[in-house]
């Protein structure tokens, strides 16, 4: 009972900890695939170069092969994601979500004059960090440019970012995912061009009926952002004229607004058009440009010296110390398992189907619950996937998502209580946590008759009944027919109601056939 | 100055400036370059000018104001005839030192109703802009100025 109390505890701890990240939102599934740092201030660029993107895909359900003089769209993502920082990317000030406007605010985010941007080292590491995840060539020494535009959430005027050699650059992701009526799994790769630090710009409400716009410099949206450029081109001529589509907030949007966008070039180019270089928004039906791309006059930050990277800590130079310094090995050392190691390190070591890989990796947290499962139970995993997959994710999608955590404890609690895994008992607890609020996972337990029979006794007055009714099978087991005796434990589960704790069963029927 | 937690800066950007004065002659000196040095001045398209004002916020499609913008170019020309063979652009004098990061903790912020105070307009917490529809969107900068 102890060490059941110490493992409740910790799963416990480890759920409260986890509370924002299951269930997890719709965002964090699909940025497990896109990047696994998914934090403050920087983006990743993707750019599949000169990689044939299906523009009329769905007719039929087949896909084109494309006749050699086709137009073909082309798309470049630019992905903003906001890392996961105490404090803002060049000052000490605080990030939280749904702050009072103005409230996390430095005099430099205000851009005061004479105040200086100071980097935060959290953010280099991250940035690093995801370089690393996503296979790229990381810069030893970087540099930082100012972006200028004018607008009003950007009070200095310009934005710092990184243009002419960024942090990391030329990366490369392989993800699979399953297509078809069989669900074979597709290999594919996407080229990363940089992965950049970039500072976010303030936040502006337009007050259409007072003609004023209000301004927050919070600068703490917690979202991911995706602007998609797009150009059509035939393969093997130089790419044609593309445009940006903004303001993509939902990965459905996104695929609707580029394969929209590669349509309309096709058509424009087709019927003796040009491609306007502009930005467009997808909020309108019509999708109206917003406006055309403006010059950002980019400069070098003077007030940023080069950020370097060092290899390891026998490469520092005297006079850095380490607390200053970002060393690549050691962030190396932290990268934690990437999702399609993970996925091939579930199918090797617990025999599982790949799909079911790309199901628990998918949901956040749901390997660690499968392997504590395993862990717990020593149950086949085969057995145990099934269960998670099916009847675990079924409640999932159907109810309310905040039951999980007591689902995940009730479920935890009878696999422990049980010691060994009886599928059937777990499933109608589980079933009857969704449906009846309020009832514990032991009154449940209770109230069903769920225990596990335990009592040698008993199961010895039980063993003894089939023995003697089955004298045919007993004779078989005496000849040598060992897997007869899988029948006649099945017979002993029936009178049990399937609630015999099977070794037990098994070791005396065994005694009584020998 | 408000330099935010970059006090040791200071006496670095000191020495740099030393570093840079000890090379600089003593006093000014300057010979004009002859106007047969220089390349042909360039025509100003129709087009570039609406880019420029677009981009400096300002209206200066005036007779006046053409000639000023001819003369700035002129004058900026000169630079063509500095010989930068060979010689690497410099960023900043701070650009051989190496860059301060700092811990992720908070130290600043909180400061809403000093900022806010700063501000002619504000609603609420917020600072208030004219409309936001300045840049580009129009195609000329059309608030008041």
């Amino acid at each position: 009972m102890n060490i059941l109390n110490v493992i409740l505890k910790n799963y416990r701890s480890r759920l409260q900890r986890n509370q924002t990240t299951w269930p997890p939102p719709v965002l964090q599934r699909v940025s497990c695939y896109v990047i696994c740092v998914n934090k403050y201030q920087y983006f990743v660029q993707k750019f599949p170069r000169g990689a044939p993107v299906n523009s009329n895909r769905e007719e039929n359900g087949k896909r084109n092969i494309y006749a050699p003089q086709q137009l073909v769209g082309v798309v470049g993502l630019e992905i903003h994601a906001q890392i996961n920082s105490n404090t803002k990317l060049f000052s000490g000030s605080s990030v939280r979500f749904s702050a009072p406007p103005n409230s996390l605010v430095s005099f430099f985010d205000a851009s005061l004059p004479g105040t200086l941007p100071v980097l935060n080292k959290r953010c280099v590491e991250a940035v690093v960090m995801t370089g690393l995840a996503l296979n790229c060539t990381i810069n030893k020494k970087s540099l930082f440019d100012r972006k200028h535009y004018f607008y009003a959430d950007l009070p200095a005027g310009y934005q710092i970012t990184q243009q002419r050699q960024p942090t990391a650059v030329n990366g490369r992701l392989t993800y699979s995912f399953l297509e078809g009526k069989k669900r074979s799994q597709v290999t594919k790769t996407v080229s990363i061009k940089q992965i950049q630090l970039e500072q976010d710009s303030g936040k502006s409400l337009h007050d259409d009926v007072r003609g004023q716009t209000l301004i927050d410099l919070n600068r703490a949206e917690g979202q991911l952002r995706v602007d998609a450029n797009v150009s059509v081109h035939k393969p093997g001529e130089p790419l044609g004229i593309r445009t940006e589509v903004k303001n993509i907030n939902s990965i459905r949007y996104l695929a609707k607004a580029i394969d929209y966008e590669i349509q309309r070039q096709i058509d424009i180019l087709q019927s003796g058009g040009r491609v306007q270089n502009e930005t467009r928004l997808i909020c309108t039906a019509d999708k109206a440009p917003l406006f055309s791309t403006p010059a950002f006059r980019f400069m070098p930050e003077p007030n940023l010296p080069p950020l370097i990277v060092y290899e390891d800590n026998a490469s520092l130079p005297a006079g850095i110390s380490v607390c200053q310094a970002v060393v690549l090995q050691a962030i190396r050392q932290e990268l934690p398992e990437l999702p399609s190691i993970k996925r091939d390190r579930l199918v090797q070591t617990y025999g599982i189907l790949p799909e079911h890989s790309f199901t628990l990796v998918n949901e956040d947290g749901l390997v660690e619950y499968f392997e504590s499962v395993l862990k717990v139970t020593k149950m086949e995993p085969r057995k145990v996937i099934g269960w998670v997959t099916n009847d675990l994710l079924g409640h999932l999608k159907q109810q309310d998502m905040s039951s999980i955590q007591t689902a995940q404890l009730a479920l935890v609690y009878i696999l422990l209580r049980t010691r060994v895994f009886l599928l059937a008992a777990a499933s109608q607890v589980f079933q009857e946590m969704w449906t009846s609020s309020g009832k514990t996972a032991q009154q449940i337990f209770q109230e069903k008759d769920l225990a596990l029979v335990t009592d040698t006794a008993q199961l010895h007055s039980i063993c003894q009944r089939v023995v003697d009714s089955h004298p045919e099978e007993v004779d078989a087991i005496r000849n040598g027919k060992k897997k007869v005796l899988n029948k006649l434990m099945g017979l002993v589960q029936k009178e049990t109601k399937g609630r015999a704790d099977p070794v037990l069963v098994r070791n005396i029927l065994q005694e009584k056939t020998s | 100055v408000l330099y935010s937690q970059h006090k040791p800066c200071i006496a670095e950007i000191w020495i740099s400036l030393m570093k840079v004065q000890m090379g600089v002659p003593k006093f000014p000196t300057w010979e004009p370059v002859p106007e047969d040095q220089l390349p042909p001045s360039a025509q100003i398209p129709a087009d570039l000018v609406d880019k420029l004002e677009r981009l400096a916020l300002l209206d200066f499609r005036t007779k006046q104001g053409l000639v000023c913008l001819e003369k700035a170019i002129r004058h900026a020309d000169q630079l063509l005839v500095v010989d930068t063979s060979a010689v690497e652009p410099m960023d900043s004098v701070l650009e051989d030192r190496a860059l301060n990061l700092r811990d992720d903790t908070a130290m600043e912020g909180d400061c809403a109703e000093e900022l806010l105070r700063l501000s002619k307009n504000i609603v609420e917490e917020y600072f208030v802009a004219p409309p936001g529809k300045i840049f580009p969107l129009s195609g000329r900068f059309s608030a008041s100025h």
